[in-house]
């Protein structure tokens, strides 16, 4: 027989009283990607190796230094924030389990926001050990970053990060009006990767839609600091693109918020 | 009242593809006109065939799925607006549906249920104390969920559903694939947690025992229509003629007689 369980606070526990619970959910969802470890590697490999061949063509169409740092610090930057959860929310709206979830009284919003971040601290960990793998062989083509950039990275990182959580949250909400989710979020992949500027930057598209592709929200995953982190803003620029950043966090939460509730009137709750 | 649904109805729309573009609606009732009245802390059977609006019933108690019409209040609140007060006195089990995740130790989970409930320390770790003491199960808390038995891992899922000491636990087929040496003792500890807890379940099951040894009383669901509401002896001892009901009594006598 096992002996009792006794309970000894931890000094996180004791530090953040009733809000240790997201800290809690945080852990869990690490220790749930952890175990998961062998196909994260996958995962990851596969997007590492999508990089290299990115940066080994543009070593041939643009060699230069602004180009090969656009899309190095570019590939950080989205291996930081792009959120993995889409599939695991939207397959539990498909499946029925979102049932556990809409019985526990927290915010479902909030839920996945540190579920999220819970997961990403392994998947950053892969990316960065597979990164630095890469490193010496493009080290000479890359820029060091502006004062901006540096002094701003952690709020923009932090803006970038709610902008993409709370669209994929959006996204995955489609899940309660359709039977499988899997082409829109092949289709979401793609378009993703056009709106942030990470397949192609604004630059290389016709007016007007270079000019119209710096409004969307996800000009603030890619585009945005990058052209902050080579110097193309001045100090104004800046502040105005992160108040920009702002702005959508605002206008999306409550999006997601409208989106979530709509979709309820129409869960069934399958499979209960 | 505990539970109070007047009147309730739920409609759920099918549709049919008749081709590429085209497809027909159909209207499915799920639910007409069904009352149902709990007013103090039982075990409650919900019986009905496959399809009856059992579970449709369910989803509504926890505000899960929106009515079409009528009311619905448990424990003084409409479930639909899904309070956090309310969330915290109500539970679920299902046995088809699971809570815990497979690759972990219960211990994690029951852990991140216990403070998503809110509960604070000890208490929460005193309450594991006293439920795997009393599932006996305390052994297997440290045993990813995936490699337990089915019987062991219904006993958690039932432990992670009142960790937070729900004052209404509804209960949808929880012996479900359960032998029947796992199955009395499911009904064992159901019938413990009511009397230590004071807690009310409602419970749908397709197993008479489940019925016969733990519900005092008895509402009988068909086509989405109520057909019996009352104690367990009204029902057996009434004369049915034919349909679902008749066949239903005689289960239910069959398995009294086989018990007594």
């Amino acid at each position: 027989m096992n002996a009792t369980i006794e309970f000894k606070p931890s000094l996180m526990q004791k530090l953040l009283g009733r809000n240790y619970k997201w800290w809690y959910l945080t852990v869990y969802s690490f220790k749930q990607s952890n175990i998961r470890l062998s196909s994260f590697l996958i995962g990851n490999f596969a997007s590492v190796l999508d990089f290299a061949i990115t940066i080994y063509l543009w070593l041939f169409i643009d060699p230069t230094a602004d180009r090969i740092t656009y899309f190095f610090v570019g590939f950080i930057l989205q291996r930081l924030i792009w959120s993995q959860y889409f599939g695991y929310f939207s397959e539990s709206i498909i499946s029925g389990k979102i049932v556990n979830r809409l019985l526990i009284p927290v915010s479902n919003t909030s839920y996945w926001f540190f579920r999220e971040i819970g997961s990403s601290v392994i998947r950053n960990l892969i990316s960065a050990s597979l990164i630095f793998t890469f490193l010496p062989f493009y080290i000479n083509y890359l820029k060091l970053p502006t004062l901006n950039f540096v002094l701003l990275i952690l709020p923009l990182l932090a803006v970038s990060f709610i902008i993409d959580f709370l669209v994929s949250y959006i996204l995955a909400s489609i899940a309660f009006w359709t039977e499988d989710i899997r082409p829109i979020s092949y289709l979401a992949v793609i378009i993703i990767k056009v709106l942030s500027g990470i397949a192609i930057p604004f630059s290389f598209l016709p007016a007007p839609y270079n000019w119209l592709l710096q409004y969307n929200p996800y000009s603030m995953l890619n585009y945005h600091p990058m052209q902050i982190y080579l110097g193309k803003y001045d100090t104004n620029q800046t502040i105005f693109v992160f108040i920009g950043g702002l702005l959508w966090c605002l206008i999306l939460y409550f999006l997601a918020k409208l989106v979530f509730k709509l979709g309820l009137k129409r869960n069934e709750s399958v499979g209960l | 009242m505990l539970l109070n649904s007047q009147k309730l109805s739920k409609v759920f729309a099918v549709y049919k593809r008749l081709g590429f573009f085209k497809r027909e609606k159909k209207e499915v009732k799920a639910l007409a006109n069904f009352s149902l009245e709990i007013s103090k802390p039982i075990i409650y059977g919900l019986v009905g065939p496959n399809g009856a609006g059992k579970t449709t019933f369910i989803k509504h108690c926890l505000g899960l799925v929106e009515k079409t019409s009528g009311q619905i209040q448990v424990l003084g609140f409409d479930p639909y607006q899904r309070k956090p007060d309310f969330l915290r006195q109500v539970g679920l089990v299902s046995g088809q549906k699971q809570n815990l995740d497979p690759n972990l130790p219960a211990m994690d989970s029951l852990l991140l249920s216990g403070y998503l409930y809110d509960m604070q320390e000890p208490d929460i770790t005193n309450r594991i104390n006293y439920l795997v003491d009393l599932f006996d199960i305390r052994e297997k808390i440290d045993v990813p969920v995936r490699q337990l038995s089915l019987g062991q891992r219904m006993k958690f899922e039932i432990i992670s559903s009142v960790l937070h000491s729900p004052k209404f636990l509804f209960m949808d087929e929880p012996t479900i694939g359960l032998d029947f040496d796992a199955q009395n003792t499911m009904r064992v500890l159901l019938k413990k947690l009511h009397q230590t807890d004071n807690l009310s379940i409602l419970l749908t099951s397709h197993y008479m025992p489940d019925i016969t040894e733990l519900c005092e009383r008895v509402a009988v669901i068909n086509k989405g229509e109520k057909v019996f509401d009352g104690t367990l002896k009204e029902l057996t001892d009434s004369k049915q003629k034919d349909g679902y009901l008749k066949t239903l009594v005689e289960e239910l006598n069959k398995d009294i007689r086989v018990e007594s």
